[in-house]
């Protein structure tokens, strides 16, 4: 699911950007570092929609740098159990299909696969098929997936998924 | 007699009782009796002697003529059964019980006395009882008339029907009627006999026999049943009114104690006759511990159960006296021979068999030997089944093994497991479900646990009340999803998702890389934490490299079990191993290898595999990415978190690799020689003047970051100078090489190269233990056609590249390389303890300008207080070592200039990259403030210099150089300085 949060960061500035540009660099600072990372407790930060307050910068004895304490707001994807979302194949193998939802990886263990689709690895890309392959999953496919556990990690978050369940599997190419 | 045939014949009783109400005067009186027993029992005087007595003269009166019509016709006594008299009694008598009780608290004169009169009399009147019963059910039916027969019993069954129905319309009755079949004071007791073990069913075979052949006697069996608990040893149960009436019953039978006959009470009956569940069975296969022999504690595996002979076929470790001298060998001393310790447990050896004389016969598949049978060297024995302890057996893992059990044990160990374990597995908050009894498949919480009870809150909504079960009824519940952690068994440690759940098992994704787990549900638990699962074994940690043998093969941890951790070796082969069997760790962070197009690969480089075994199996693939782990000798341990197979771990040859980033180049060699070293024009001087023992740490701080993807635009490309300076002067062709020193004192021993520059590498040497450092020249590359590793002869590649500008800087330095060797002969010794110290590069310094070669520069340099440190060197070498020059400009200048197009702004990038520069050394070294320090005066100092080199050099470029290696090696650096940039980063941020 998709938030718009409002969060906090602090940038550490070497004192060589202290000058006209700071507050671009720390912007700048900030997205790099920011975007595209994970928190357990907030998912995946997609991007940074507003920079609200950059507060008061304290050096830090010792070392000159400063740190700016920045609130920002930002669209955060964090995955729930339970949640469908679509996927894109990126790995298929005889233990299962792993796919990438954004930022997200998925596994989609064997067993959670419909027991009428099989692995074949005998195919040009190794695929998972039913018998009279009407169903064909393989790699760049996409696929629509329940995620049934996630782990959180301190900065990663993984889920597995299953197709075992109405409507999900592969998509329907337009 | 089974507890069926015993509650057949309550039954019947029970039948009679009911129909015969009617004309039993006998069996009125004999109820009464009953009661009164009870009291005689408690040993107490009841005043109603009087009544007793006169019952006992009606008795008498009864028996006399009964004893005497015995042998007449049947029909005869029936006439007289049925009196007038008896239903009178029977109002009388209630009465008379009444007052026998109250009188009965009255006076108590001599209550042992009377309880012995009345207990002889009781059991008078019980045998007539007795008589009378079952003459009358076998005349019932005598005089009745067809239709009063079929009355009679559509009566007695019709009530019984009636009865039925009741129950289950109203359960609220189900207690009563219940309770109402509990064993009364009326109802016969139930007397312990002991028994000679195990003959407890024949005894009661017996004892049937012996009632059907005394049925028709004078004295027929007394007793109402015989019980024969299963599983209870040494004792029956016998049910009668009278412990007299057993001891009648089982006069004659050897195998039953006479003189042992105690009676249960009341209270206690029920549960002798309460069915026990769930008793333990032998399943095959499963393992078992004995009790008694010699294999006293041994493990064993259950081949085969006859429960008829209550024995059961074991397959164990032999336990055979190898030492003792058999059949023809044997001597006297031998008949003596007495076992004075159990010997030791062995697989079966026929050849050691031999030597002590022993006689092996075959049988089919079996050995025999001593009479004992044997098969692949376990001994196959049968065992009474009490010897054996099913319960509670854990095998050790090491016992397991001698069983060479492996892919199986899980699956036996499945098999037999039903929770007969004494310990509770349940803790509170384990989500558990009903899988037996009236609550099955019920959910619910585990709020607390009492020894074997388990106090559970349902989560259905309407049972609101906290449940207590037994732990048995109970199994642990998972969804698929759930995060947990195995807590013993195998993987105890690991955590996981769970994938699915089936029967007793759960498949789980273990949280360390793609593997898939199968684990049984009871060793799990719910881990709301997230840990890393089982990362660490006592010294040993998950992605380790150790060395296995003396051999130097080395692997990887791939996985780390309970007792073993698994290994994938540099050969690609994985072992099981005990922590013990590991010789030592290694610590191989900053060795590297050259990939396939020789660009340098170290620790943490991503790579691609791009050939070899662990290749993409498909054109369509992409090309298995991972991150270096190790790059050991010629293998390289990649982590590839996409794989599944050994936890992600793959072993590669450097060549089958590519460094990320670095791209597929037509002429490798050349890419490498300029990436190695952007400065071609470096000196060989100026190169062991103090670089080459940081080298290996410059390396390290920049492969830390790999070949990352840049970030921040905006901060590309200023670290140029370091990235230069850092890169300059390293020879990596060499390194990893075996060499063999053909000069000096170590003159005859090889070694393998660690490190190498332009005139000196570094040996390992394989005799000693130490690592030195080497000129160039006087070492040799083992294997190679006899080339040695000098400047000139190990760069062949290198002057093929050497542009004609290159050639002609090249020449005056080589001229100044004679005076040169003469300066590092002292450098040696400096530079060798500076391998193992962080801040080589700094202190390198020193030395080098305290080295003859340099020493003039700087007097004649006219140092102008401003310059301080070393800076004026670059303005005054131009004019005053014209030999030294090339090195320093031949660094710098083909950067910068290539990087900025004009001068003038590359000062300005200067000054941003010198900084971060400074930065990244400084925080791994303690010289940072000296250094920073240094950073105003440096640049201040510069600014003139480079103003003057420029107009020196400018033509210089122009005449002589080629554009397009200047553009190869910006390209080259523009890279690193990127790497660079980043790892710098991560320091500081």
């Amino acid at each position: 699911m998709f938030f718009h949060l409002s969060l906090d960061h602090e940038v550490c500035l070497h004192p060589k950007y202290f000058g006209p540009n700071l507050n671009e660099t720390i912007k700048m600072k900030l997205f790099n570092e920011v975007e595209g990372t994970c928190t357990g407790k907030y998912g995946f930060v997609i991007a940074v929609t507003t920079i609200d307050t950059i507060g008061h910068g304290v050096i830090q004895p010792g070392r000159g740098f400063v740190i700016y304490p920045v609130r920002y707001k930002a669209i955060v994807f964090r995955p729930f159990k339970g949640q469908v979302v679509d996927g894109v194949v990126t790995q298929v193998n005889k233990v299962g299909i792993f796919c990438d939802i954004g930022p997200l990886s998925c596994f989609i263990s064997r067993h959670c696969i419909p027991p009428d689709m099989e692995f074949d690895p005998n195919s040009e890309k190794p695929c998972y098929k039913t018998n009279d392959e009407a169903t064909v999953i393989r790699n760049d496919d996409e696929i629509r997936v329940k995620l049934i556990g996630t782990r959180v990690d301190a900065n990663d978050i993984f889920a597995i998924g299953t197709l075992m369940d109405d409507f999900l599997g592969l998509c329907p190419a337009e | 007699m089974s507890s069926d045939e015993s509650d057949a014949v309550s039954a019947k009783e029970e039948d009679t009782t009911m129909s015969d109400n009617d004309d039993s005067d006998v069996e009125i009186n004999s109820s009464k009796k009953d009661r009164k027993r009870k009291i005689a029992s408690d040993s107490e005087k009841s005043d109603s002697e009087q009544d007793d007595d006169d019952e006992e003269e009606d008795d008498e009166e009864e028996e006399a003529p009964k004893k005497a019509r015995n042998d007449k016709s049947k029909k005869k006594r029936k006439k007289k059964a049925p009196s007038g008299r008896d239903f009178l009694a029977w109002d009388v008598e209630v009465d008379d019980d009444d007052e026998d009780e109250d009188q009965y608290y009255d006076d108590e004169d001599d209550p042992r006395m009377n309880a012995i009169n009345e207990r002889e009399e009781a059991e008078r009147a019980m045998k007539d009882l007795e008589m009378n019963q079952r003459n009358r059910d076998r005349n019932k039916f005598q005089n009745m008339s067809e239709e009063e027969v079929q009355k009679y019993f559509e009566n007695k069954y019709k009530a019984e029907r009636d009865d039925g129905e009741y129950d289950d319309e109203d359960s609220a009755m189900d207690d009563v009627s219940k309770n109402s079949h509990l064993p009364s004071t009326k109802d016969p007791n139930l007397w312990i006999v002991k028994c000679r073990m195990g003959e407890e069913k024949l005894v009661a075979m017996h004892l049937m026999r012996k009632c059907l052949a005394v049925e028709h006697t004078a004295e027929p069996f007394q007793i109402k049943s015989v019980v024969v608990k299963e599983g209870l040893k040494g004792m029956i149960y016998i049910e009668a009114y009278k412990q007299s009436h057993v001891m009648s019953a089982i006069e004659g039978f050897s195998a039953l104690n006479q003189f042992n006959i105690t009676m249960v009470p009341i209270k206690d009956m029920v549960d002798v006759l309460r069915v026990v569940k769930d008793i333990p069975q032998l399943k095959l296969g499963s393992y078992v511990r004995l009790k008694r022999t010699m294999y006293k504690d041994d493990l064993a595996v259950v081949d085969l159960v006859d429960i008829s002979q209550n024995r059961v076929n074991l397959k164990l470790i032999p336990r055979i006296d190898y030492q003792r001298r058999r059949g023809a060998m044997r001597t006297d001393a031998d008949k003596n021979y007495k076992l004075k310790r159990r010997p030791m447990p062995k697989l079966f050896d026929q050849d050691s068999i031999k030597e002590v004389g022993g006689e092996i016969v075959t049988d089919g598949d079996f050995l025999i030997f001593e009479g004992n049978h044997f098969r692949r060297g376990f001994l196959y024995k049968y065992f009474p089944i009490n010897s054996v302890q099913a319960e509670g057996v854990k095998p050790t893992l090491a016992e397991l093994e001698k069983f060479q059990e492996s892919s199986d044990d899980l699956k036996k160990e499945l098999e037999t497991i039903s929770m007969k374990d004494t310990e509770n597995p349940f803790v509170p908050g384990d989500i558990v479900e009903v899988k037996s009894g009236e609550l099955v498949n019920l959910r619910g919480k585990v709020m607390s646990v009492d020894g074997t009870k388990v106090v559970m809150m349902p989560d259905q909504e309407d049972l609101n009340e906290a449940i207590t079960l037994n732990a048995s009824e109970l199994r642990k519940y998972f969804k698929e999803g759930d995060h947990i952690k195995v807590i013993s068994g195998r993987y105890e440690g690991h955590t996981g998702l769970i994938v699915r759940v089936k029967d007793n098992t759960a498949i789980l994704l273990s949280d360390l890389g793609m593997e898939e787990l199968k684990v049984r549900v009871r060793d799990l638990q719910l881990c709301a934490d997230v840990s890393t699962g089982v990362d660490s074994l006592g010294q040993f940690q998950y992605h380790d490299l150790v060395q296995l043998d003396h051999t130097g093969t080395v692997g990887v941890i791939i996985r780390l079990e309970k007792e073993h951790l698994e290994v994938l070796t540099m050969h690609g082969a994985i072992n099981r191993l005990k922590p013990q069997a590991i010789i030592s760790k290694k610590d191989v962070k900053y060795s590297k290898v050259l990939d396939s197009q020789n660009n340098s690969v170290e620790a943490k480089d991503l790579v691609k595999v791009i050939s070899g075994p662990n290749a993409k199996e498909r054109e369509t693939d992409d090309d298995p990415v991972g991150e270096v782990l190790y790059a050991f000798r010629g293998t390289v341990f990649l982590y590839a978190r996409k794989i599944a197979k050994n936890g992600g771990v793959l072993v590669c040859r450097p060549k089958q690799l590519l460094l990320q980033g670095a791209k597929k180049q037509s002429n490798p060699v050349q890419t490498a020689r300029v990436a190695q070293s952007p400065n071609p024009m470096a000196s060989p001087k100026h190169s062991s003047s103090g670089m080459t023992p940081s080298s290996p740490y410059d390396g390290s701080s920049r492969g830390s970051s790999g070949s990352q993807t840049p970030r921040g635009g905006d901060q590309r490309g200023k670290n140029f100078g370091t990235a230069n300076q850092q890169r300059i002067r390293r020879d990596l062709t060499l390194i990893g090489k075996n060499v063999r020193i053909i000069k000096g004192p170590m003159k005859g021993l090889f070694g393998i190269v660690r490190d190498a520059t332009e005139d000196t590498v570094r040996v390992e040497l394989h005799t000693q233990c130490r690592t030195i450092s080497v000129d160039r020249a006087r070492v040799m590359v083992v294997g190679d056609t006899g080339i040695t590793a000098t400047p000139g002869g190990g760069s062949s590649f290198y002057n093929s590249s050497k542009t004609p500008m290159r050639d002609s800087s090249k020449t005056p330095m080589y001229g100044s390389k004679t005076p040169m060797y003469g300066a590092q002969t002292p450098m040696y010794g400096s530079m060798t303890p500076r391998a193992g110290d962080r801040t080589p590069h700094y202190g390198s310094m020193t030395p080098a300008y305290g080295d003859g070669g340099r020493t003039p520069a700087y007097g004649d340099g006219g140092r102008t207080p401003a310059y301080g440190g070393k800076t004026p060197a670059y303005g005054d070498n131009d004019e005053h070592t014209p030999s030294r020059t090339p090195a320093y400009e031949g660094g710098r200048t083909p950067a910068y200039g290539g990087m900025d197009g004009s001068r003038t702004p590359a000062y300005g990038s200067m000054d941003n990259s010198r900084t971060p520069a400074y930065e990244s050394e400084s925080s791994r070294t303690p010289a940072y403030e000296s250094m920073s320090s240094r950073t105003p005066a440096y640049e201040a100092a510069k600014t003139p210099a480079y103003g003057e080199m420029d107009s020196s050099r400018t033509p210089a470029y122009g005449s002589s150089n080629d554009y397009e290696s200047r553009q190869f090696s910006y390209g080259t650096v523009l890279k690193r300085t990127v790497l660079l940039r980043d790892s710098s980063d991560s320091g500081q941020f």
